[in-house]
């Protein structure tokens, strides 16, 4: 085994191979960090490119730029609210509340740094532990799906917002735009009112645009004061502190970032649940450990930390299923078993057999793409410097451009760009009534799984509910919803918030 | 924050909306082929479980929104002045997405970040002029030769 590993160490370590990962990485961050494109556009379009290089130099390139990506999208979602990619839903919460503080390099430093440890862990387990935990992931069926799912949206409706029942109300809503489009069984027509567009579903790209961009746009419009529109778009720090992580702060931050990785590393192993579900779990898991989680929704660092470390755990924690099974845990993976079949190989337990040497040089290669995500994520900060000079009214109308022509490379489509501006006024009227935009976002996404696994699981069943409640794992999770949502109305209680306005 | 009322009048509206989509809506707009022996099964059984399940926690709105508090929180209000930018901006934008489809990304885009800009309040002509050259060509250089998206050239010029 040792000379194997040693021979995949020469191989990644050669030069084309270092220099494709290098490219992976500085293409992810900046394709993630453009809300509307992200890694797996970039994947999908560098695809055909790799027909000519070698399978390895193709696979750590196209690995690099998803957690390129991945770690990409948290920096337009500190810094103008927007997340790049959905799994940076959860890092708006308190990170666009920490560069509203002035503290946007502090904010960014701790998603690297939380990404990097996460994505390191990830890859670590998924090198140590990869059969074992596949097969927990296979014994993950329908009905476990469904509760799963329903947990998980317990949760991102209860951290997204003030209020417990406006979260699940929007995210309600999601679920039922979720609907639009083609029945996942049937196939026939649902709520698309004769429009063809709407045939294929409601795009995720344009309604996130719109719901989290386009919405704050609108609203930084209202501000009264000619002088608040005047300021720089990114607070300023108001000193060298607001620009560093400190060591007692990295030390508090640990244990929320292990705690979110090892959840990270957990879920994303489950095929279909993906990163942003992560993400959320991952914030929530930080908020209910912490000794005061008041300060979360208002700027808690650990609100950054934790969400990255999750979400970017998914990107190792993915390749689980993908590598020994031969089933994608998600899109991006899925892409990727494209690019190992379009180099000959099949990923699954024979890959192990015949192509140990070239596994061994991936997981190589994957904790080196963290080492460079580290220093290009740092180069990438250092810039953001300079964006602190730019004045809200000059950037505003560059990112109304940005979010239209973002919505619009999706299908080079139009109809998307109105989609966007639809969104983008449902945004504004939620966020004036203290509707929660992220549960709408996640129920969205999660939506199509929903039905299909709660379908599938009634059609086991003979259409009886009871297989819902009768197997383990959806017990465990029915419990765990409870005793979360017990929690969070006891609280709220306590603080008498039920008993005021809302 | 939204006061008790405000929450109350949405609680009853997302009801009205939730009735409306249950009996109208989705037996309009779902199509069902066949009969259905099997309810949970019928393409229509997810929308109305999302349906039912809003209205339930509509209702809940309503109840938490019917106790009676000791200060209704004020929330700052938007000014008249505020409230026509933020009319506008939206029309500007609803403009630009419109026209763009018939006039093109080349002829649009400058105009409307230029007017923007101005409305919004910038004075400087040369920040005007810099901010949107730079970004109209490092849009076009960055989405149509990197990327390979073509921009919307408008169909008074395909």
């Amino acid at each position: 085994m040792l000379d194997q590993v040693f021979t995949a160490a020469s191989l990644i370590f050669q030069w084309q191979n270092g220099l494709f990962l290098l490219s992976g990485i500085i293409l992810g961050i900046t394709l993630g960090s453009i809300p509307g494109l992200t890694g797996i556009m970039a994947i999908a379009l560098l695809i055909p490119l790799t027909y000519h290089f070698s399978p390895l130099s193709s696979i750590i390139m196209l690995i690099a730029i998803s957690k390129g990506a991945v770690y990409g999208g948290s920096i337009p979602a500190i810094l103008i609210r927007t997340p790049g990619t959905p799994a940076a839903s959860a890092t708006v919460i308190d990170g666009y509340e920490l560069s509203k503080q002035g503290k946007s390099g502090k904010a960014l430093k701790m998603a690297l740094y939380a990404s990097v440890i996460g994505d390191t862990t990830s890859d670590l387990v998924l090198i140590m532990v990869a059969a074992p935990l596949s097969a927990v992931a296979l014994m993950f069926g329908p009905p476990e799906y469904t509760v799963l799912i329903l947990f998980s949206l317990t949760i991102i409706a209860t951290v997204a917002g003030k209020s417990l029942i406006k979260g699940m109300i929007a995210a309600g809503f999601g679920l039922l735009l979720s609907i639009v489009g083609l029945d996942p069984m049937m196939s026939t027509r649902r709520l698309t009112f004769g429009i063809i567009e709407f045939d294929g579903g409601l795009a995720l790209v344009p309604m996130m645009i719109g719901l989290f961009a386009l919405s704050e746009v609108f609203r930084a419009v209202g501000e009264k004061l000619a002088k608040e529109r005047d300021k720089s778009f990114i607070a300023k720090p108001k000193s060298r502190n607001d620009t560093i992580v400190t060591k007692s702060e990295m030390k508090r931050c640990l244990k929320p970032i292990f705690r979110a990785t090892f959840l990270g590393v957990f879920l994303g192993a489950i095929p279909g649940i993906g990163n942003t579900v992560a993400a959320f779990a991952g914030y929530d898991s930080a908020r209910r450990a912490s000794k005061d989680p008041e300060k979360f929704g208002k700027g808690a660092l650990e609100g950054v930390a934790a969400p990255e470390a999750a979400n970017n755990a998914v990107c190792g924690a993915n390749l689980i299923p993908l590598l020994t099974l031969g089933v994608p845990g998600d899109v991006t993976a899925a892409v990727l078993l494209g690019a190992f079949m379009i180099h000959g190989l099949s990923p699954g337990p024979l890959l192990f057999k015949q192509n140990i040497t070239l596994i061994y040089a991936i997981f190589i290669g994957m904790i080196l793409c963290n080492a460079v995500n580290l220093a290009i994520g740092s180069i990438f900060i250092h810039f953001v410097g300079y964006l602190v000079k730019i004045r809200k009214i000059v950037i505003m109308p560059v990112i109304i451009i940005f979010c239209i022509v973002g919505s619009y490379a999706v299908n080079n489509s139009l109809f998307d760009v109105k989609m966007l501006f639809l969104f983008g006024l449902l945004g504004y009227i939620m966020e004036k009534f203290d509707f929660p935009l992220p549960p709408l976002i996640i129920a969205f996404m999660l939506g199509v799984i929903l039905e299909r696994s709660m379908r599938q699981a009634l059609i086991m069943s003979h259409g009886s509910f009871t297989i819902l409640f009768t197997r383990p794992i959806p017990i465990i999770f029915w419990i765990l919803t409870a005793l979360s949502l017990i929690g969070i109305i006891s609280k709220q209680i306590k603080k008498g918030k039920l008993t005021k306005n809302n | 924050m939204s006061s008790n009322k405000e929450n109350r009048i949405i609680a009853l509206f997302l009801m009205l909306f939730c009735i409306f989509t249950y009996f109208y809506i989705i037996p309009r707009y779902i199509m069902v082929w066949g009969k259905q022996t099997t309810p949970t099964l019928s393409p229509t059984f997810f929308p109305k479980f999302c349906v039912i399940l809003i209205a339930i926690l509509a209702f809940f709105l309503l109840i938490i929104s019917g106790r009676k508090t000791k200060e209704e929180r004020k929330k700052p209000m938007l000014g008249k002045k505020e409230k026509i930018r933020i009319i506008l901006t939206m029309l500007a934008v609803f403009a630009y997405i419109y026209l763009i489809g018939l006039i093109g990304y080349w002829i649009m885009t400058p105009i409307f970040l230029g007017t923007i800009m101005i409305f919004f309040g910038v004075r400087d002509w040369r920040t005007v002029a810099f901010v949107t050259l730079l970004s109209v060509v490092g849009i076009y250089i960055f989405f149509q030769k990197f990327l390979k998206i073509l921009l919307p050239l408008g169909s008074f010029f395909e």
